[in-house]
């Protein structure tokens, strides 16, 4: 069923893959609550799911438009199963603990600014909106995941040994955020999408002055894990998405 | 959050779950509604430094009220009285000490919300207490008064307004009106 999408609307291909992102982000995120160190963070965390969640209510809903097949972005949510969700294997990482979950936000956040620099300047004007109003959360996202990721680090000797696993066992998840394939070049020379490897750069630039200042090192860890995008995923996705869907798969078409 | 619990005899200090002995300290915090003249009281939050302040006073007071400004003060930094306190008095004013510039927050009768009422010059924070109280007030009118260093302010930056506030214009999902309440729910 990917592939069909694939080759026959590559525009809802590329907004389900940006979609698929920021859905399973809210969701991980969403687990979280009433886990945080603090009230506030709590607050904080449930926020920043809910910027999350609606960019891929936007995304979704537009895909569902351009697809054309009648499916809402709720069908796309809760009725795909893993092989057929496409993001970035980073997003999926579970919630180990509380540094892994700032550092894999920050890996994220610090990809995703650049994404939407680029993607408010899309050919594509709906795409271009939804960019631009993400791109004003992701850099409050930005700022507050970059802070723990340096409070944590250059805090306890316990924090900066948890915060360098986290960064260490993540690592390797980074590769594909700038690995394109055929539709992000599609995408790219039709003026709608941006080469991921444009990405890079900027996304080094912020984590490598971040990591310097949280005292950390960066990890030498060249495996690169990719898969997401074509629906190779982690044995995490499949359990959460069990737990994220099953009311809909259970109830079919139960509504507020 | 600025909540305590009363301790009963030989209760354990750590709630389970959360402790309420807070390794941060405590901030007020002070919102500029969208279309308001003033900056308002809007309760506490904790963090450990002031931008987290900031960004926790983000998350938990403009999430149903869209800001266009919004202030944080240590709690150590505000000076308070209130009606069933005598009134400091004024620094004489002939010395020569200098004289900071402070802020003065008014709650005009009980129940209500501290505003922001304006600056003053004073020495120190009682004669701050009493210029405020002969500046903004009545006679009649006021029954507290908070003052802080105008220093000890920790405002949003301007420049970051778009990134703090703009996101919350268009969330209408976080107000209660947004959801359609079924028949049989009646009034809630």
């Amino acid at each position: 069923m990917t592939d069909t999408i694939t080759t026959s609307r590559p525009l809802a291909t590329y907004l389900v893959r940006h979609g698929d992102d920021n859905l399973v982000l809210a969701q991980r995120l969403a687990e979280y609550i009433s886990w945080a160190p603090e009230l506030e963070e709590d607050l904080a965390v449930a926020n920043i799911a809910l910027d999350h969640l609606g960019v891929a209510h936007h995304l979704l809903t537009y895909a569902a438009t351009v697809e054309g097949d009648g499916r809402d972005a709720d069908a796309l949510a809760f009725l795909r199963s893993e092989r057929e969700f496409t993001n970035l294997l980073l997003v999926e990482r579970p919630n180990d603990d509380f540094a892994v979950i700032m550092v894999r936000q920050f890996l994220f956040d610090a990809y995703q600014v650049p994404l939407w620099e680029a993607l408010e300047r899309s050919a594509d004007p709906t795409l271009a909106g939804i960019a631009a109003k993400a791109l004003k959360e992701a850099r409050y996202h930005l700022r507050h995941s970059r802070n723990w990721v340096v409070t944590l680090g250059d805090g306890t000797a316990e924090s900066h040994r948890r915060t360098q696993q986290a960064l260490d066992e993540l690592w390797r998840f980074t590769g594909e955020l700038f690995a394109g394939d055929e539709l992000d070049a599609a995408m790219t020379t039709a003026g709608i999408g941006v080469d991921p490897a444009s990405l890079e750069a900027p996304w080094r630039r912020t984590v490598l002055a971040v990591i310097a200042e949280a005292t950390l090192s960066e990890p030498d860890d060249t495996t690169v894990r990719v898969g997401g995008r074509s629906g190779f995923h982690t044995e995490a996705l499949g359990h959460m998405l069990a737990e994220m869907q099953w009311l809909q798969r259970s109830y079919p078409g139960l509504a507020w | 959050m600025s909540y305590s619990v009363p301790k009963i005899a030989g209760e354990q200090d750590t709630i389970v779950g959360r402790s309420e002995d807070h390794l941060w300290s405590r901030w007020e915090v002070f919102v500029r509604p969208r279309g308001g003249v003033t900056h308002v009281y809007s309760e506490s939050v904790h963090a450990p430094d002031a931008e987290t302040a900031l960004l926790n006073a983000r998350d938990t007071y403009l999430r149903r009220v869209e800001g266009v400004s919004l202030w944080v003060i240590p709690e150590g930094a505000i000076s308070r009285w209130d009606e069933h306190q005598e009134l400091p008095r004024s620094a004489a004013g002939q010395d020569a000490s200098p004289r900071p510039l402070w802020e003065a927050f008014i709650r005009h009768r009980r129940g209500a919300q501290f505003l922001h009422a304006g600056s003053i010059v004073a020495v120190d924070a009682r004669d701050a207490i009493a210029r405020a109280r002969d500046a903004f007030l009545t006679k009649t009118d006021g029954v507290a008064i908070w003052v802080a260093p105008s220093a000890s302010i920790v405002a949003a930056d301007p420049a970051e307004a778009e990134m703090l506030f703009e996101p919350f214009a268009d969330k209408g999902y976080r107000q209660a009106t947004y959801y359609d309440i079924p028949e049989e729910v009646g009034y809630m």
